[in-house]
């Protein structure tokens, strides 16, 4: 039996959704505004994204220091975009400052949110599954804080979930699929880890269009994404850095290149998914019982089971067939056995949010036809729903933890950019995390992302090669552990000489403003030289 | 047949009527267009519930999807589950009750009163002879039986009695003035009009003067009201008076002569006959504003560009207040919900209607300024109706002021909907007997709307980073450097060329709906018109034989076809085939046609043809054509469906194998005729005929006076005069009966074919007619077609080299990365071409050898060097004056290939 089809409610009319919609909009809007500037604490990439858009629109390159091709750059254009939107109003500083990103965030999640309702509402006909999945979607600990920050991702699930949408529904249109394509190469053009859900997608345009133009639809599709995908390659041949050099075809003089990038972060080893050191392990316990992560056991562990539940019930129940496989498109990621960073969870929120929101419908649904033993008809789907909404209440100690909106981690920041703003001298070189580049950029021509001195020749020739240069060092949890966990040799031994000027505390985190002592022990003779790029990946977040 | 079963209805505010049960079938709800019985209930949908019989089951109820519900005897019914209902049951439908009945005596007498609760029937209300009346209009199915009774009462009546036929509705502030004259002027237009003054009790009196004049006639009332409610809720007031009274069409205008009464009948007419809304139109070819002051011109021409961006649909004139309703538009838009004034009000009226799937045509008004009084435009009715338009678009986007929800069933509803509204129509003595598929004045569907804007907002794109690049261009590429400028010009060009062809080459693909409606039809009307075919034939004996032997086996009456085969004088070969051939067929309706004289080409000869031409519609065939037996029918039914003057049907090469660039020639031929013609005359009103398989009202042709014999393409040229001539144009393509034809047979042909074409191209852009078009994009996409070909393929053939300078010069890598944008369209292109490759060779049966499409590949760039060379040489040949005309030689490759695969 299709229970889906099962005396299905009516749709409400289109002003109660709009009111609906209205009210989750707000709630969305309340939870994911009230505190966004102070937890979580501004992080290195959001503070490189900012500087890349900024880069973008008051230079015109795609980054202030060399462009190694870490992400497609559409992401930081949109972002830069945002910030000459906002520009006129609120001055240039401010603009491309990680709070106005996480403006730009906010303003993302909402439409988000918008799409994850009309997406659970197109799927099922029903307005349930569509409140349980948003309000998952947007309550979460853990969407609520990767959500907040500037990431590439969020700019992913938003197109992702444009592209989806557009593509449900019997009958596409071409212009459907037009759009859909589009928005979907905004998306992995965005972040990289979009293509995972290619086949997905394929296989609902198949599904969605009719034998009319079905191959129209297809190649329509296929050939749009791979014309715009095709102009990030065909930018770094323009560049003469597609291919790494020392290849046959990278020439022998040392540069960038997109070819080589992508090898070395195809190369990183994560292990295999199940293996409990691997980084999915880590990952996976540090969201589910974390102690400094954002952890939700109940999102991650329910959408993981609900998605399986899903899958089998989509055999049958063909209204859930497209959710099942974009799920299952994108957990490819996690297990394929190479790294996994926590912020690769982002994507998957709002399919896990789905997963349970249409799990629970279904349960309600069950129950509704079970319950038919029991005399009064009318109660029957009361009960079932109720059911449905018992089902949820192991989420609410988790959802109503209140640190997200009390708790303050970036006061402490500010202060140790405003120390260092009030004591250093302007032409000190100071290694920095990267949150603070843009309060620096421009006053302090010294102040450096601290991956860079090991990483970019063009910073450690400034230095020489040799830790003594460096004055001072802003350092943050984050910057010890990549000095000592993925060998910056230069930014470790600047940490192992130096001493704390001033320490600042916020919410569990050390921010220490620290001056390099270089006379000690004559310790200066080493220097590391930098000839190939080392880049500065996304790490495990400490 | 008649059935023993009735339904009772019972309104919660009405007095209840009872309906015999005589079709299979019956849906309720409040739509009069949709529905066989009328609801007027605010809480019922749209299309609320259907009532079938099921042999051997009985009745079954089934819940359309209604917003709140049906009730069976208090259990809720599940939306689109047929369940049973048994005699007696009853039925909750909003406020209204309806019960099924067996045997009851009284329900006949009890029909009468139903054309009352039929908004569309004649109206039988207070006025005690009308009632006789109204039943006999309700149930004589002869068209015009409206006005028979109309000129009845009119003779019966007195010159001041009322017909309650047509309401005029004005709602007056401050009018005074303007107002006796205006009444006057109504009244002389004619007897079915009689005026409602809803007046906001003006202090300089309207009131009293509209009261004085309602003593003298019965035709004229007042509705005077406490307060200045607003423009919109008097007309509110006086729509639901019109549909309280019994009206069936309902003007609304207003009373400062802006809108001058003479318009009042040829409106009224066109509510009649033509559509469901009639629009006096100022921004149609022919309408037009007087006096105006250049800023409010500006105002009213924003404001409206602005509406129809953001709303999408096609009318011209959004904001117009002067209109006539049938009155079941009025009452299936829920008038109580406009809460709109002013401008807005008019917007949200006509895209209501829109929505609700309500046929909207314009007529040209002139619109002088105010004679007396005072405009009362304010800032803030505009800001209102900014904002309103914004409002009623989200609405919509969000499932507002639907009919039909997205469902399995809804095509189903939709089409026993379209079935009973036919019925109804007829019942209700309409003229109009199809539901017309209307391509030259509006065209309601999503596609049409949004294909538009997707064009020109991507042209727009590319012209806005064309003039970037240009200003860019002079700081980022090196300032001297003009070939690489050139270059980015070369490619932003190319780009949106190629853009915009592959979006007519995907058109017919976009929506499978819609595509469905360029299909031939399934059903045939009766034979009506008569067809003379023209067959120019000239050096063509070897294939002359079978054309006229396909074009004797269509299948029509032979009293209602004539064939002519032309041939000049100095072709014997093929006058004596022909006449061979026409002595074995023996028939009366076929004739040699032999002529001379000069020139010696097609159009001379179609003239001649003409000469002879007897029947209602002249169609074309060439030589070597093999038309479809079914083609007359098809263009028979097709003409009286769609009240068009000019078919044209889709013709296709189809010998694909036979020469190295025959497959790209074939596919040229299947994307123009099923997606490209389709994809012109639908979104821009413009049809470049073909040279055959053209069907022609003779009237039309001899109006315009025929073929052009000094044109090389005398085809195109044809549709444009046709066109100017106010001609109405409809493509169809169905494979099954496209007229099949063969690729020239060999590389010197085909160019010759090309070069003649190209160069008829720019002869009639020389000739001009074009610029006559009514509409600008119609001018705009005449000229587009007639100088692509000569423009596409100059710049297919400029690609390697600019492609070249972009890889070896210093250009800034982002305008590199520019030129690269039209070689990928192109590829696109050749993917979608591969892809209609075997949607072609499915539909005609043709089976492809594998990898076919790397011989495609390796073709295409040859095939449009061969292009681009033809299109040089017609540009020469044009240059030095050669216009003679070089034949294509015909060897019926196309015959032989469609006997091998059994298909014909």
């Amino acid at each position: 039996m299709h229970i889906l089809k099962v005396n299905p409610q009516p749709l409400l009319q289109a002003r109660q959704t709009i009111i609906i919609l209205m009210l989750l909009l707000t709630v969305s809007a309340v939870t994911h505004g009230s505190n966004m500037f102070h937890w979580p604490y501004f992080e290195n990439d959001e503070g490189t994204y900012m500087s890349q858009a900024h880069a973008v629109m008051t230079t015109g390159k795609l980054a202030h220091y060399t462009y190694w091709y870490d992400h497609a750059p559409v992401g930081w254009i949109q972002i830069g975009f945002w910030g000459k939107i906002v520009e006129p109003f609120v001055g240039r500083d401010a603009a491309f400052s990680i709070e106005s990103g996480r403006v730009f965030m906010l303003v993302l999640h909402l439409i988000s949110t918008a799409l994850v309702y009309a997406i659970a509402r197109k799927m099922t006909r029903s307005e349930f599954p569509a409140i349980i999945a948003v309000l998952i979607f947007t309550l979460s600990p853990v969407a609520l804080t990767y959500q907040r920050r500037v990431l590439l991702d969020n700019m992913q699930i938003l197109w992702n979930l444009v592209a989806l949408y557009l593509i449900m529904g019997e009958r596409r249109t071409l212009l459907h699929v037009v759009g859909s394509a589009v928005a979907f190469s905004m998306a992995f053009m965005s972040k990289e880890t979009g293509v995972f859900f290619t086949p997905a997608m394929l296989i609902i345009l198949w599904m969605n269009t009719e034998r009319h133009n079905r191959w129209f639809a297809l190649i329509t599709w296929l050939g749009i994404c791979f014309l715009i995908g095709i102009s990030y390659p065909l930018y770094a041949l323009l560049n003469s850095e597609l291919f790494p050099f020392g290849s046959a075809l990278g020439g022998s003089s040392p540069h960038v290149s997109l070819l080589g990038t992508l090898s070395f972060q195809l190369g990183r080893p994560g292990g295999y998914f199940l293996d409990p050191g691997s980084s999915f392990m880590i990952t996976f316990r540090g969201l589910t019982a974390g102690q400094d992560w954002p952890a939700d056991p109940y999102m991650i562990m329910g959408g993981i089971i609900c998605m399986g539940v899903i899958t089998l019930l989509a055999i049958r129940e063909k209204p859930l067939r497209p959710l099942a496989l974009m799920a299952l498109a994108y957990s490819l990621l996690y297990i394929r056995g190479g790294i996994v960073i926590d912020f690769y969870v982002i994507p998957m929120i709002p399919l896990f949010a789905l997963c349970i929101g249409f799990a629970v419908y279904y349960l309600a649904k069950l129950s509704t036809i079970a319950l038919q033993v029991l005399p009064l008809p009318r109660l029957r789907p009361v009960l079932g729903y109720s059911l449905g909404v018992l089902a949820m209440l192991p989420f609410v100690p988790v959802y109503s933890s209140t640190i997200v909106y009390i708790n303050d981690q970036t006061t402490a920041q500010e202060a140790a950019v405003v120390y260092i703003r009030e004591n250093l001298p302007r032409d000190a070189f100071i290694l920095i995390d990267n949150y603070a580049f843009l309060d620096f950029y421009g006053d302090f021509e010294n102040a450096h992302y601290y991956w860079k001195v090991d990483g970019d020749p063009a910073i450690n020739s400034i230095i020489e090669g040799d830790w003594c240069n460096v004055d001072y060092v802003l350092s943050t949890p984050q910057v010890a552990f990549d000095a000592y966990q993925q060998g910056l040799t230069i930014v470790r031994q600047a940490l192992d000489n130096s001493e704390i000027m001033e320490s600042f505390f916020g919410d569990g985190r050390h921010y220490e403003v620290r001056r390099v002592i270089a006379d000690q022990a004559g310790a200066c003779d080493e220097v590391s030289e930098v000839v190939m790029f080392v880049p500065s990946p996304p790490t495990q977040r400490r | 047949m008649n059935s023993s079963h009735y339904l009772h209805v019972q309104p919660s505010d009405q007095p209840g009527y009872t309906i015999p049960l005589k079709d299979d079938r019956i849906v309720i709800g409040r739509s009069s267009r949709y529905c066989d019985v009328v609801l007027d209930d605010c809480c019922a949908s749209r299309v609320h519930l259907k009532i079938e019989r099921k042999p051997g089951v009985g009745w079954l109820v089934t819940d359309l999807h209604s917003a709140n519900g049906t009730r069976v005897d208090e259990d809720a019914l599940a939306p689109v589950h047929p369940t049973e209902l048994h005699t007696g049951a009853i039925l909750k439908v909003g406020t209204t009750q309806i019960s099924l009945c067996v045997d009851d005596v009284e329900a006949y007498k009890l029909v009468i009163d139903t054309s009352a609760h039929r908004p569309d029937g004649m109206p039988n209300s207070d006025h005690m002879d009308a009632e006789p009346l109204a039943l006999q209009t309700a149930f004589t199915p002869e068209a015009d039986v409206r006005n028979d009774t109309l000129h009845t009462l009119m003779r019966g009546s007195e010159q001041s009695k009322s017909l309650n036929y047509c309401l005029v509705v004005i709602p007056t502030y401050n009018e005074a003035e303007n107002i006796h004259r205006l009444l006057e002027e109504i009244m002389a237009q004619g007897r079915q009009f009689d005026v409602l003054v809803v007046d906001d009790n003006s202090p300089d009196g309207t009131g009293d003067i509209v009261s004085a004049r309602t003593e003298l006639s019965e035709r004229v009332r007042v509705l005077r009201r406490a307060g200045k409610h607003g423009i919109g809720s008097a007309y509110v007031a006086g729509f639901e008076y019109a549909i309280e009274h019994g009206y069936a069409y309902v003007v609304q205008m207003d009373a400062d002569f802006s809108h001058q009464p003479r318009y009042l009948p040829v409106l009224l007419n066109m509510t009649e006959n033509v559509c469901d809304v009639a629009i006096g139109s100022r921004k149609v070819p022919g309408g037009g504003t007087e006096n105006w002051s250049p800023v409010r011109a500006a105002i009213s021409m924003g404001g409206s560009l602005y509406t129809q961006m953001i709303l999408g649909t096609q009318l011209q004139d959004v904001t117009s207040g002067f209109k006539c309703f049938r009155v079941s538009v009025l009452v299936s838009i829920d008038l109580c919900s406009i809460q709109t004034n002013g401008f807005g009000f008019q917007v949200e009226l006509h895209y209501r209607a829109y929505r609700a799937g309500f046929h909207l045509c314009e007529y040209p008004i002139v619109f002088p300024d105010r004679i007396a009084g005072k405009s009362k435009m304010s800032m803030r009715i505009f800001g209102e109706a900014m904002i309103k338009v914004v409002n009623m678009r989200l609405l919509a986007l969000l499932g507002g002021y639907r009919v039909f929800l997205e469902d399995d069933d809804t095509a189903e509803v939709e089409r026993h909907a379209r079935a009973t509204h036919i019925n109804a129509a007829r019942i209700q003595a309409r003229s109009m007997v199809f539901p017309t598929i209307d391509d030259t004045v509006q065209t309601h569907s999503l596609a049409a709307r949004v294909i538009p804007w997707v064009v020109l907002a991507a042209l727009v794109l590319w012209l806005v980073s064309l003039v970037v690049g240009f200003l860019q261009g002079t700081m980022t590429v090196n300032s001297g450097d003009i070939l690489a400028r050139a270059v980015v010009l070369l490619s932003a060009l190319l780009g949106v060329q190629s853009l915009f062809t592959l979006v007519w080459m995907l058109y017919s693909w976009n929506n499978p709906r819609e595509a469905e409606r360029n299909r031939s039809p399934r059903t045939y009307a009766e034979p009506s018109f008569s067809f003379t075919a023209l067959i120019p034939a000239r050096h063509e004996a070897e294939v002359i034989r079978e054309t006229i032997l396909a074009v004797d086996a269509i299948d029509y009456p032979a009293h209602l076809k004539q064939t002519l085969v032309l041939c000049r004088r100095d072709d014997h070969d093929t006058i004596q085939r022909v006449t061979e051939v026409l002595q074995d067929l023996n028939r009366d309706n076929m004739r040699l046609v032999v002529f001379g004289g000069e020139p010696i080409n097609k159009p001379a000869a179609l003239n001649k043809g003409l000469e002879f031409a007897q029947n209602d519609v002249v169609c074309i065939f060439d030589a070597e054509d093999e038309p479809h037996g079914d083609l007359y029918q098809v263009v028979n039914t097709v003409m009286l469906r769609d009240e068009v003057d000019v078919v044209q049907s889709g013709v296709q090469l189809i010998n694909l194998h036979s020469r190295w660039f025959s497959a790209l020639n074939v596919l040229e031929y299947f994307f123009w005729f099923k997606s490209g013609l389709l994809f012109f005359s639908r979104l821009w009103q413009v049809t470049p005929l073909g040279g055959n398989s053209v069907f022609i009202k003779r009237d039309f042709l001899k109006r315009i006076g025929g073929w052009d014999e000094t044109c090389l393409t005398e085809d195109a040229d044809l549709g444009i005069r046709l066109t100017n001539a106010g001609a109405r144009l409809r493509v169809i393509y169905d494979e099954e009966h496209t007229t099949r034809e063969e690729t020239p047979d060999s590389v010197s042909s085909f160019v010759k074919q090309r070069t003649r074409w190209n160069q008829g191209f720019l002869q009639i852009l020389a000739k001009g007619d074009w610029r006559h078009l009514p509409r600008l994009r119609q001018k705009v996409l005449a000229c587009y077609i007639l100088l692509t070909p000569i423009f596409q393929s100059t710049l297919i053939v400029l690609l390697p080299f600019s492609i070249t300078v972009a890889l070896t010069t210093k250009i800034a890598v982002g305008w590199a990365l520019f030129t690269f944008i039209p070689l990928g369209l192109l590829l696109m292109q050749f993917l979608v071409q591969v892809i209609g490759l075997y949607d072609f060779a499915r539909a005609y049966n043709i089976r492809l050898p594998f990898g076919y499409p790397l011989m495609l590949a390796a073709a295409y760039y040859p095939y449009q060097a061969l292009l681009a060379f033809a299109a040089t040489r017609a540009v020469l040949r044009q240059i030095f004056g050669r216009v003679n005309w070089e034949k294509t030689r015909h060897l019926n490759a196309h015959r032989s290939l469609s006997l091998e695969d059994g298909g014909a």
